[in-house]
């Protein structure tokens, strides 16, 4: 527990009373696996149901219930684990966790100890300010999902659901790599990214379906680790950033008035923002594992590991640089659309033949913001890619300005209708045609001969004219064209 | 490796600390009771360390073989019924139980 952490550059202090403090964090997510059934048992793994209807006997942890293990949950585990770049553990074990709770049946959890599924790995994070930084991955290994406690239905009593007891998770330790509530919120997001590639988890927090416990201690840089408390069960990536801020902030204030840091559990409090001590939980921690005698070592032989190896799809990493490499995109960009293999997929589409920077362009710009107005997923998109294609390909050849696109645009959400279409209905082309915009310009100038006579002292006013022209042509005049008239006709 | 465990002792607090992790109240005049024959089994089983278990790798199950594996499919559930049937109190298919709050 108390080795160096190998990297020792110190990247992020805070300040204290008495100089700087780094911060000292490790993460361990769960991450529910997608499956149809759980782990142990032919119950349905879905979410919601009514009360206590996707409980088995084996769930309820009836007398003589024997646990099955689901094949297609230990492939999950192995994939996660190569998405993760991670040794894959051949031989691993299945170890009986014991603690007594009410969401609990069996009184242990099933989980895996001392030979997990899955062995150490990496996952590279791309941080705000461009820099990147490799975030250790101990271990993964499998376990049970307990029941869940309803304490606010009853002033008296606590209600049990055990529709969620027995569904498989994937336990993600990571080594105590992470040095700023960013970089975890950071770290979160990328894995959970990794994890909706491999199709391995939803990710969906609000279900609950990937949750973080977070180790966190401060140091003065240089010195040894300090004492750790654990937040558990944090189950949004912001709580996780305000969790860590808090109590990276609690802990300096501890130590600069003289106390010392209890290595404890606590809650952290989404109302007030503050994490405070779990203390009855305190004595309890000695979970007594040991090998569950319902179930053999876990084998998997090569060709099973090698089969899922083949089922790998492009992950995060290498499709950004991909996305670089064949579409000349700068990381920037590049990190936008693989962050949802969605948004990269419906990139490739617009991008195919046409200019990759006005796609990438309209995708997070136009498409991103009418997107979140609409509060809409990419792949419920009014506009498909390939209308977003058909308005690149208009302003490309000319038929439509910049601003007349965004007009058209706008129509396209509302109607769903093709680009094309709306500019034969609306008569939206651009107007190109020189004499045509000449006309315009020669208007525009008769009726402000005081501007003109002014603009030859201040070329500033050319743009007022350009807007002035641009109005009475209803936008559709060619921009560039009207500017270079503009100008002739002044003078300058 | 071999005397590792030979000086277990098995205290009063010891007993104390088990039934507290197990739910199971002792009476402390059972407590000594208990320190005495717990310890006895312990002895009893330190004969174990007699062994030489140098370069030999931990059984984690006396059975021989490979886990089976089962398909991913729903087979199970909707037997709210059964599940409820043992329980001392029940509402509305929950299970009701006495406040547990951290």
């Amino acid at each position: 527990m108390n080795d160096i952490n190998t990297t020792s550059e110190v990247r992020h202090t805070i300040e204290g009373q008495n100089g700087e403090w780094e911060i000292i964090i490790g993460l361990e997510i769960h991450a529910q696996v997608t499956s149809e059934s759980k782990l142990f048992s032919g119950s349905s793994a879905s979410f919601g149901g009514a009360p206590m209807s996707h409980v088995s006997l084996v769930d309820a942890a009836m007398p003589g219930m024997l646990p099955v293990i689901n094949k297609h949950c230990v492939r999950q585990a192995v994939k996660t684990g190569l998405g993760l770049k991670a040794k894959i553990n051949s031989y691993s074990i299945f170890d009986r966790k014991n603690y007594f709770y009410p969401d609990l049946p069996q009184g242990y959890q099933i989980s895996q100890f001392k030979f997990p599924i899955v062995g150490e790995g990496e996952v590279k994070v791309s941080l705000k300010d461009g820099e990147d930084i490799i975030v250790r991955i101990e271990r993964l290994h499998l376990e049970q999902d307990a029941g869940k406690s309803f304490h606010d239905i009853d002033p008296e009593n606590s209600y049990i659901d055990l529709n969620r007891s027995g569904v498989a998770l994937m336990e993600i330790v990571t080594m105590p790599d992470l040095r700023s509530a960013d970089e975890a919120k950071s770290f979160v997001t990328k894995l959970r990214t990794i994890l909706r590639y491999l199709e391995t988890c939803d990710g969906n927090m609000e279900e609950g379906s990937l949750r973080a416990d977070i180790n966190v201690s401060v140091r003065k840089p240089g010195d040894n680790l300090g004492t750790r408390c654990e937040i558990k069960n944090v189950n949004s990536i912001r709580f996780i950033g305000m969790a860590i801020e808090y109590e990276a902030r609690r802990q300096v204030n501890e130590i600069e008035s003289g106390r010392e840091i209890i290595q404890e559990t606590r809650l952290f409090d989404v109302s007030t923002g503050e994490t405070r001590s779990m203390r009855s939980k305190e004595e309890a921690h000695d979970y007594r594992y040991f090998p569950d005698p319902d179930l053999l070592p876990l084998n998997l032989e090569d060709d099973f590991i090698k089969e899922i190896i083949n089922e790998l799809p492009e992950l995060p990493d290498y499709k950004k640089e991909r996305l670089i490499k064949s579409y000349g995109l700068n990381s920037y960009d590049a990190d936008i659309l693989v962050s949802d293999k969605n948004y990269a997929e419906y990139f490739e589409s617009v991008a195919n033949g046409r200019d990759p920077k006005i796609s990438v362009n309209w995708i997070t710009g136009e498409l991103f913001s009418a997107l979140n107005k609409l509060n809409l997923d990419i792949h419920d998109s009014p506009v498909s890619s390939e209308q977003l294609g058909e308005l690149i390909d208009l302003i490309s050849d000319g038929t439509l300005s910049g601003r007349l696109a965004k007009d058209v645009f706008e129509i396209m959400l509302e109607t769903k209708k093709n680009p094309r279409v709306i500019v034969e209905e609306k008569n939206l082309s651009q107007i190109t045609d020189e004499s045509s915009i000449e006309k315009i310009v020669d208007k525009i100038m008769e009726s402000n001969i005081d501007k003109v006579a002014e603009a030859r002292e201040k070329p500033k006013l050319i743009g007022w004219f350009v807007g002035q022209v641009m109005k009475e042509s209803q936008g559709k005049a060619n921009p560039a064209t009207v500017n270079n008239l503009v100008k002739k006709k002044i003078g300058i | 490796m071999v005397s590792k465990v030979n000086q277990m002792t098995i205290t009063k607090d010891t007993i104390r600390k088990i039934s507290n992790l197990a739910k199971i109240s002792i009476a402390d005049q059972e407590v000594e009771k208990l320190e005495s024959e717990i310890s006895s089994i312990i002895r009893w089983v330190e004969a174990l360390n007699e062994v030489d278990t140098e370069n030999v790798d931990p059984m984690s199950n006396s059975l021989t073989g490979a886990l089976r594996m089962r398909e991913d499919l729903v087979t199970d559930g909707n037997k709210v019924s059964d599940i409820l049937s043992n329980s001392p109190v029940d509402d509305e298919n929950f299970f009701v139980v006495p406040k547990v709050i951290e």
